[in-house]
């Protein structure tokens, strides 16, 4: 609808999201975003500064050319410029790095490898949420229900999850969500079921 | 724990996106990109005093 997309094209987070993206397409690097921005882009009326996005474990080799590739499209990392530290000092330590616009502060991109099986199952499982207006890939509404309630649990995270359910509530499968959140605590928690 | 009257705001709001999703998109996104035109405007100006840049590595860091 052109209202819509007159709404998503004003947004600066999608703006900086859609960019980003574009490289990662580009570079055929799969990917999901998370978390925060999947339920601001449901209408939850709160801000953030960085949005997280899992890809998937790429050798170094293909994380120098997307490094490079970004920042010829206009973006800095903030841990630095030297793709190889990038690469071993935090992406294969399972630690996230962050890029801007150049000489901007925010918003940041909060990118890492998939690290785990439930990850893994993420990226496999990734969706359109057309309800969004965004062509982006997203992790499933169950599993960012199922880590908000689970894992993060703060206030806002709660608040996120509260949203989605309400807004897909016909749509939800609860088996999913329950599956996902036993597969969160053997996995993230260290728990057994 | 959960506020009570925020949890309130949040189900009346969802309800709100899930009857017109783009009419809620349309007040939300003045409102986030106002917050991310501040923060930056915040940032570089931060940036630009004795030990500013310093200051926003280690905000960063958190």
């Amino acid at each position: 609808m052109i209202a819509d997309r007159q709404v998503a094209d004003k947004s600066i987070l999608n703006s900086f999201v859609k960019d980003f993206i574009l490289v990662l397409d580009k570079q055929k690097i799969r990917y999901i975003l998370v978390s925060g921005f999947v339920a601001i882009s449901h209408g939850r009326s709160r801000g953030t500064e960085d949005i997280d996005l899992i890809i998937e474990k790429i050798s170094e080799k293909r994380f120098d050319e997307l490094n490079s590739a970004l920042i010829k499209a206009g973006f800095e990392c903030l841990q630095g410029k030297n793709a190889l530290n990038l690469f071993n000092d935090y992406l294969t330590d399972n630690s996230s790095i962050r890029y801007v616009r150049e000489g901007a502060f925010v918003p940041e991109m909060e990118l890492k490898f998939a690290k785990d099986p439930l990850d893994e199952n993420q990226l496999k499982n990734r969706v359109k949420l057309p309800l969004t207006g965004l062509p982006f890939w997203f992790s499933s509404i169950e599993t960012n229900i199922a880590f908000k309630e689970e894992l993060l649990k703060s206030e806002k995270d709660m608040e996120d999850a509260r949203h989605l359910r309400l807004i897909y509530s016909e749509k939800l499968d609860e088996n999913e969500i329950n599956k996902l959140k036993r597969l969160i605590r053997t996995h993230r928690l260290g728990k057994s079921n | 724990m959960v506020d009570k009257q925020r949890m309130e705001f949040v189900e009346f709001w969802a309800k709100k996106c899930k009857k017109d999703m783009p009419a809620c998109l349309a007040e939300t996104t003045p409102f986030i990109n106002s917050q991310i035109t501040s923060a930056n405007k915040f940032y570089k100006k931060l940036a630009k005093t004795p030990n500013g840049k310093a200051k926003i590595k280690a905000l960063k860091k958190q």
